[in-house]
């Protein structure tokens, strides 16, 4: 790093002022504390003009997020740099950069794991994710898509939220594993325009028109559409496939993909209403659920679009209230060739609902925060034969669940906090679900935290679960069904160490029951249903380092172990990676002008189910940013699987091989101009 | 202890061999320059409102009041300030959980906590003549009246000139030159 302003000589007050400084340091003779020499540092500079104020060279680290360590669970934040910086392209990159995480990738969709946990074929339906506070877990299978099909273009985040750990006290349903919490660029971030496009390799092209802008009168509007086409791999060869009659094995022009999302909010006061859609078309190579290999049209399509209206004030006597109002809109439909006959299966749901969240500080010590909601929700599924015409599911399904939540971090001692909440949810179909966690956060020394978590959370059976119900396909619904639970036992220690390094170990014992999986109807045999007849325990420990220097640099490794077993068999869990560990540096290369994000990620081997092991494998992704040299411009060369690693994620029981190849080499460049 | 990285900024020869001379002769390896983030924004903090006008109503008490809302990141730095003056009154220090006690200050620190609740919190304070100062990314151009920003090491800061007039406070020519950026 050096000084571009060249050769600069000070000014006669910043010489004073450095000199201040050395004769101070030499005053104080024994080893000295920084903290006595930083505040005789800033009553020097008390006497400073603003002029030299704004002139004078800083030094000095920058500190780690003081709320985090007070939260009652592990909390990793990811902010819109570090997506620039590492070049992630979707919700899945940015998870499989984290401590913890691993995805899964079947040509379809991205699968999220969170330690050691993401079973083939299970949809993210154990993660709850969040856009600006609001669920956009869909209806219908209760899942939360990650990849090109997320429902925002990542440029339009400003961060992103990793709140490990059952969080059902608080969110409800889905929040089995964690939180991801999507908090967007609106309001603060997004000013003026700002055109996007990127250009990557199979075939792949971005691009985003974005203007955010703020009237005379307070309100406040930003708005945003994406585009994104891609070829994916044009030949794509499976072993499982390679016979004459299946073209030997390749797919041919298969993996394409193609989406295009918008976004909008308009904030006045303390009204913000947003609004949201997305759309996702991707074509299958794998002819996974059986379908014809090589034949089209062979896709899926997943549409999610949202209006949420939010009400926030702060009241009088440190009450604030938080009122939502919310419609969402999923639906998704897939084509494939089943010898020869065109099949298509279809889902739709709508969501209407309302949360109203209050808060409330009590006698100094009590934070109360107390919540109820209420949704409704109309689902439909629906599989047919285009021609010859043969309809084998068509349902319709009404639900109605509300939800009330209490939760008081009671501050005991200034350095012991304790964090007890419980939520209680009701569903129509199954009735009520208590779901509490508690949490002693102890902090001994102005930079130690520890943190002992017992936590409940539940998922619910989705409506998928509960009614796919067509003998034709060979599918018994089950409407009793239970949902899933989860118990959690974690111990967590934070350190902060010299003001630029914090180190995280943390210790967890995961008891999951009441598993839903696939078992053969016993009154009849052909037919599959959905019960609750499993359930695992995982046990884990994690540690993470993070450092930043000044000048820019700044690092993060990571290092987890998790055993996740099947009660029942004793055998490790399918598509459960025992050791994964992570490191990413942020290297300057040209001041703040030119910047390199370095990845490196290693995920252990992992049961597949056949019984075989889909290879470790060491992923590096190297990503070169340049911003400042052009007035508004930025730019950034990714280039992903740098080495050209060759990695299978385990599939699914919906396909046929057992293992699927991911991509090699790739890379991706980007331009970004604000104006 | 703070370990600040080695870089020392480009200045005269002399001056670095002394500096050299002094940082290996220093067993505590303390360094030369440790002017801090947080220093020199406690700094800008006492000086800005030598530049500003407050409305008569606002300065009526015997105390200048400077408040910081959220985690206070200054540690003890801004306590240095109690006992100075600024505009005739005596500095005094209060931090704030709520906005509550908000009326009673001149000027605000906004911490980087209080980021979520932003628009709610600058909502509140819409009506009062006090001055808004914070380091959240986008602060001016929600509302906020002074932002401040570390530009490759160096303190610089956005004014909301819009905002402090309507608010009945006045920004003198001579500090909004300084700025980097004025939102009008």
């Amino acid at each position: 790093m050096g000084d571009h302003s060249g050769y600069k000589w000070l000014t006669a007050t910043q010489g004073r002022l450095m000199l201040a400084g050395c004769c101070l340091g030499l005053a104080l003779v024994a080893p000295a504390q920084a903290a006595d020499d930083q505040l005789a540092q800033a009553t020097e500079l008390f006497s400073s003009s603003l002029d030299d104020l704004l002139s004078v060279p800083v030094s000095g680290a920058s500190k780690f997020d003081q709320p985090i360590s007070e939260a009652p669970s592990s909390i990793s934040v990811v902010t819109a740099e570090t997506i620039k910086l590492f070049g992630y392209r979707t919700l899945a990159d940015l998870l499989r950069a984290q401590r913890g995480f691993f995805v899964s990738n079947d040509r379809n969709y991205s699968y999220v794991g969170v330690r050691g946990f993401g079973r083939s074929g299970d949809y993210n339906s154990r993660l709850l994710v969040l856009v600006d506070g609001h669920r956009i877990n869909e209806s219908s299978y209760d899942s939360a898509l990650m990849g090109e099909d997320f429902i925002l273009d990542l440029d339009l985040v400003e961060r992103v939220e990793i709140i490990r750990g059952p969080a059902s006290s608080l969110y409800g349903n889905s929040a089995f594993f964690g939180v991801i919490n999507v908090i967007t660029r609106h309001g603060t971030g997004l000013r003026g325009m700002e055109l996007a496009g990127s250009a990557g390799g199979f075939e792949s092209y971005k691009g985003r028109i974005s203007y955010g802008t703020r009237l005379d009168n307070d309100l406040a509007l930003s708005v945003s559409g994406s585009y994104h086409d891609s070829a994916g791999d044009r030949s794509l060869y499976y072993p499982a496939f390679d016979d004459p009659a299946t073209n030997n094995g390749v797919a041919r022009n298969l993996d394409g993909e193609r989406s295009n999302s918008l976004f909008a909010t308009a904030s006045w006061r303390d009204l913000t209403l947003q609004a949201a859609y997305a759309n996702r078309r991707k074509d299958i190579p794998t002819a996974s659920y059986g379908v014809d290999f090589n034949a089209r049209p062979d896709f899926t399509n997943d549409r999610y679009a949202y209006v949420n209206l939010k009400y926030e004030h702060a009241f009088p006597a440190d009450l604030w209230l938080q009122a939502r109002l919310y419609y969402d809109y999923y639906d998704y439909y897939g084509e494939g060739i089943y010898s020869g006959v065109l099949n298509r299966d279809e889902s739709t749901s709508n969501r209407v609902g309302t949360e109203l969240q209050a808060s409330k500080l009590l006698g100094g010590s009590h934070l109360l925060i107390a919540g109820a909601g209420f949704s409704y929700s109309s689902t439909s599924f629906t599989n047919y034969d285009q021609d010859p015409f043969s309809s084998y599911l068509d349902l319709r399904n009404n639900a109605v669940n509300w939800s009330a939540f209490l939760q008081d971090e009671y501050t005991i001692l200034p350095e012991l906090i304790l964090n007890a909440g419980l939520r209680f949810d009701h569903y129509e179909q199954f009735g009520g679900q208590v779901n509490p966690r508690l949490a002693l956060i102890y902090t001994p020394l102005a930079q130690s935290t520890i943190k002992l978590i017992y936590g409940e959370a539940f998922r619910a059976p989705n409506n998928y679960e509960l009614y796919y119900t067509a003998a034709g396909l060979g599918l018994k619904a089950n409407p009793n069904l239970k949902p899933e639970t989860i118990r959690t036992y974690e111990l967590i220690y934070e350190q902060r160490l010299f003001d630029n390094y914090r180190l995280t170990l943390s210790g967890f014992y995961n008891k999951i029951s009441d598993m839903v999986s696939v078992v053969a109807d016993p009154s009849d045999p052909t037919l599959d249903s959905f019960d609750n007849i499993s359930s695992a325990s995982v046990r884990g420990a994690e540690a993470e380092l993070e450092a930043k220097w000044r000048s820019g640099f700044s690092g993060r490794i990571s290092y987890s172990y998790q055993q996740a077993k099947d009660d029942q068999t004793g055998l490790r869990l399918v598509n459960s990676p025992q050791h994964s560990a992570k490191a990413n540096l942020v290297l300057p290369l040209v001041g703040d002008q030119l910047l390199s994000g370095i990845e490196l990620q290693y995920l252990g081997n992992r049961r597949t189910l056949a019984g075989n092991r889909a290879g470790d494998q060491l992923i590096t992704n190297l990503t070169l940013f340049s911003q400042k040299w052009i007035k508004g411009l930025e730019c950034s060369l990714s280039l992903y699987n740098l080495f050209d690693q060759r990695y299978d994620d385990p599939a699914s029981s919906d396909h046929a091989m057992d293992s699927i190849r991911q991509d090699g080499f790739g890379w991706r460049f980007k331009a970004v101009y604000s104006f | 202890m703070s370990h600040a990285r080695g870089h020392i900024c480009s200045c005269s020869f002399w001056l670095k061999l002394a500096l050299l001379l002094f940082v290996l002769g220093h067993p505590g390896g303390v360094r030369a320059q440790t002017v801090t983030e947080y220093g020199v924004k406690a700094a800008f903090l006492y000086n800005a409102p030598k530049f500003i006008d407050w409305p008569a109503e606002a300065l009526t008490s015997a105390s200048f009041t400077i408040g910081v809302l959220g985690d206070d990141p200054f540690g003890t730095l801004l306590d240095q300030l109690a006992g100075r003056t600024i505009k005739g009154k005596k500095v005094v220090i209060r931090r704030l959980t709520s906005l509550e006690r908000a009326a009673e200050c001149q000027l605000l620190f906004i911490a980087a906590s209080e980021q979520r609740r932003l628009q709610t919190v600058l909502g509140r304070l819409r009506e009062l003549p006090v001055l808004t100062v914070s380091d959240i990314d986008g602060f001016a151009f929600a509302g906020g009246m002074l932002e401040l920003t570390m530009d490759r090491n160096r303190l610089t800061f956005i004014a909301n000139n819009r905002q402090a007039k309507r608010q009945g406070l006045k920004i003198s020519s001579q500090m909004l030159k300084l700025a980097r950026e004025i939102v009008e």
